[in-house]
């Protein structure tokens, strides 16, 4: 058992144990365990749920450099990107940098910005760095772009394309507290507002890059390698699944379950780990047949079913 | 969920039952009532076997019971074997026998003649200008007419006669009975005797339908089968308890001859042997889709709290030797096994 205290440990200390966020130990472990594992997260939630607040809090008490951009139609994208403005002084072209250009980028309701805006932020999410008149940034690590979006709204929207959505790593979807957390929250609302603001960094960039380097030395066994190869080939196989799980889906659920397994103090991945990302991992990138998402069928479901058919390594 | 198949189970025992006395007392009758069972009656009511003589008889009858007074049964004398000649010269109403004579003069006889002179007959009985005797006798010049040429309306013409001495009687007679029986006509409801010899068209007049619950033949043998099937289910499922108990204590004692899975690491196998254990003792098997902390979780319910932690304890130490790759976690796999397969022994 490990004993080093990790993110996912300083911040459930800090914001869960402290009733700073109620109800929200899940959003943060898997968020943690995204960061951990170098990806981006997206969080979709009807709106009131704590979205905002949740990656607000998580970034501002790592101590890295955070920014946020609220989405909306008009947005160009070079203003997220940046761009060459003329300073008079030195007589020449100067880099604005945009808001991109932090560790912890929040992108406030994603789906309302026009794809073309969408799309500017496909490079950084992969590659990891921008391209600026010709000119290629790279953008400093940890880099984690949190998107936020409400799936309630349909006008005004452009719902994210395939592509971009298999770029994030997990989807959290995060839904309303109990009756008991809600009475917490209206209680102490004013004071949970003025914790957040005053959130202190507590881990610093330098410990979080070290932890990248633990999660990766999580010991996987070759039968929990053939146990993920199973349950992504099974969402291929279900008659109600359009397009399955892709070879990307794979490595991020490796990716996950090592996160997962190192957040909950292990070294090594058991299947229970895989089990506990594969939802927030597979979801977005299984594709339902639509005359059967009239009907009530979801990818959630349909990872759910495929969990409880693919056997468990044995012995 | 047990509790809703034993309602089901005894819902569709009692449906079962309840058919079962239904369609055996409704097995002998299953017709719509008010209906006849056969239609062979109605089929001889166009078939009627009357003959001339058949008439006579029946004119002689009447003459007995004074229906017939004694001019019109001199009359009527010889009604079988009189001519055409014969009976047109016994008529009365001159028009009418001219009638006939006209009808005799023409080489056929269609159906529109007949009609034409059965109309012509009936408008003289309406006018009171036809006594029973002249009319007696048209029909019986008329069939004689049409006897002579072959004609098919015969048959109607007798019936027509047969109709005539009905209604005579009928007019005569102040009590009214019903001449027309059927097959489950009373004994008092007997036709008159007048009409014994004549085979007088018989229909079963239909009954105002009654409403009956009517259900689909379902056999008797069929239905038996399905209450015993629903017996032997509700049987397994209240005994299933006690059965269970009984396999557990029955597994318990023979857990130190559980067969050994063949992995090639004692450790596993140890591990192997207590899912095995746990799984007697606590009635819960183990899924293959489900994860050993998932199989520990749903056990643990129906363990005792002692048997509960040893087995997590072997759980946490298959893991760590398993997935983490931990040699001293194996012992620790052993040294549990060892705690369980006590525990069970004391238990069982």
């Amino acid at each position: 058992m490990l004993v080093v205290m990790g993110v996912f440990d300083v911040v459930k200390r800090e914001l869960i144990d402290k009733g700073i966020l109620i109800e929200k130990e899940r959003e943060l472990k898997l968020m943690s365990s995204a960061l951990l594992s170098r990806g981006h997260a997206l969080m979709e939630g009807v709106p009131g749920v704590a979205k905002t607040y949740t990656s607000k809090a998580l970034a501002k008490l790592l101590g890295l450099s955070f920014k946020r951009v609220q989405m909306t139609p008009d947005l160009l994208p070079s203003d997220i990107i940046g761009y060459y403005v003329f300073d008079q002084r030195s007589g020449g072209f100067v880099l604005r940098k945009g808001p991109i250009f932090a560790n912890i980028l929040l992108v406030d309701e994603i789906n309302r910005a026009s794809p073309r805006t969408q799309s500017a932020l496909l490079e950084a999410m992969q590659e990891r760095q921008v391209t600026i008149e010709g000119e290629v940034y790279r953008l400093e690590e940890p880099f984690m772009v949190i998107a936020t979006q409400n799936p309630i709204e349909m006008e005004g929207v452009f719902p994210l394309p395939e592509a971009q959505l298999d770029r994030f790593l997990i989807k959290v979807v995060t839904g309303y507290t109990t009756t008991k957390g809600l009475i917490e929250i209206m209680k102490r609302a004013d004071e949970i507002e003025e914790a957040i603001e005053s959130l202190k960094p507590i881990v610093t960039r330098e410990e979080v890059l070290e932890e990248f380097k633990r999660v990766r030395s999580v010991k996987v066994d070759d039968s929990i390698y053939s146990y993920i190869a199973s349950i992504v080939e099974e969402t291929r196989r279900r008659p109600a699944v359009r397009l399955g799980a892709s070879p990307r889906a794979a490595i991020a659920l490796v990716k996950m379950a090592k996160a997962w397994a190192y957040t909950s103090g292990r070294d090594y991945v058991i299947p229970d780990d895989v089990k506990a990302v594969a939802i927030p991992v597979l979801m977005h990138r299984i594709i339902v047949k639509p005359e059967l998402e009239l009907q009530g069928v979801t990818a959630e479901k349909v990872v759910e079913e495929v969990l409880s058919r693919v056997p468990v390594p044995k012995p | 969920m047990r509790r809703r198949a034993i309602l089901v189970l005894i819902g569709a025992l009692t449906i079962t039952v309840c058919l079962s006395v239904a369609v055996a007392i409704s097995e002998s009758d299953r017709h719509t009532p008010g209906f006849p069972q056969t239609t062979g009656n109605l089929q001889s009511l166009f078939q009627l076997p009357i003959n001339v003589s058949d008439i006579e008889k029946a004119i002689l009858e009447l003459s007995k019971k004074g229906v017939l007074s004694q001019g019109e049964a001199e009359k009527l004398k010889n009604f079988s074997n009189m001519s055409f000649k014969d009976a047109v010269a016994r008529i009365e109403n001159p028009e009418l026998r001219n009638s006939l004579l006209n009808l005799a003069n023409k080489s056929t006889l269609s159906p529109e003649d007949i009609e034409a002179f059965m109309n012509y007959l009936n408008s003289l009985k309406a006018s009171e200008l036809l006594s029973p005797a002249d009319e007696l006798l048209a029909l019986r010049a008329l069939e004689a007419l049409a006897s002579a040429i072959q004609s098919p309306y015969t048959s109607e013409i007798l019936s027509k006669m047969v109709s005539a001495l009905k209604e005579l009687e009928i007019a005569k007679s102040s009590n009214l009975v019903l001449t027309f029986k059927g097959p489950q006509q009373s004994s008092s409801e007997k036709p008159l005797p007048i009409f014994q010899s004549v085979p007088l068209p018989s229909l079963q007049l239909p009954s105002a339908p009654q409403l009956r619950f009517s259900l689909p033949r379902i056999p008797l043998n069929t239905l038996i089968a399905i209450a015993s099937c629903c017996s032997i289910a509700l049987a397994l499922l209240f005994s299933r308890k006690l059965l269970g108990t009984f396999f557990k204590r029955l597994k318990t004692r023979f857990i130190g001859k559980i067969p050994t899975p063949e992995i090639g690491d004692k450790f596993l196998e140890a591990y192997w042997r207590s899912i095995y254990i746990v799984s007697a003792i606590s009635g819960v098997k183990k899924a293959d889709a489900e994860t050993h902390r998932e199989f520990l979780a749903r056990a643990s319910e129906r363990l005792s709290s002692r048997v509960a932690e040893v087995f997590r304890d072997i759980t946490f130490a298959y893991e760590e030797y398993r997935y983490g790759f931990r040699a001293e976690a194996g012992q620790r796999i052993l040294e549990g096994f060892r705690r369980l397969t006590n525990y069970a022994k004391a238990s069982s």
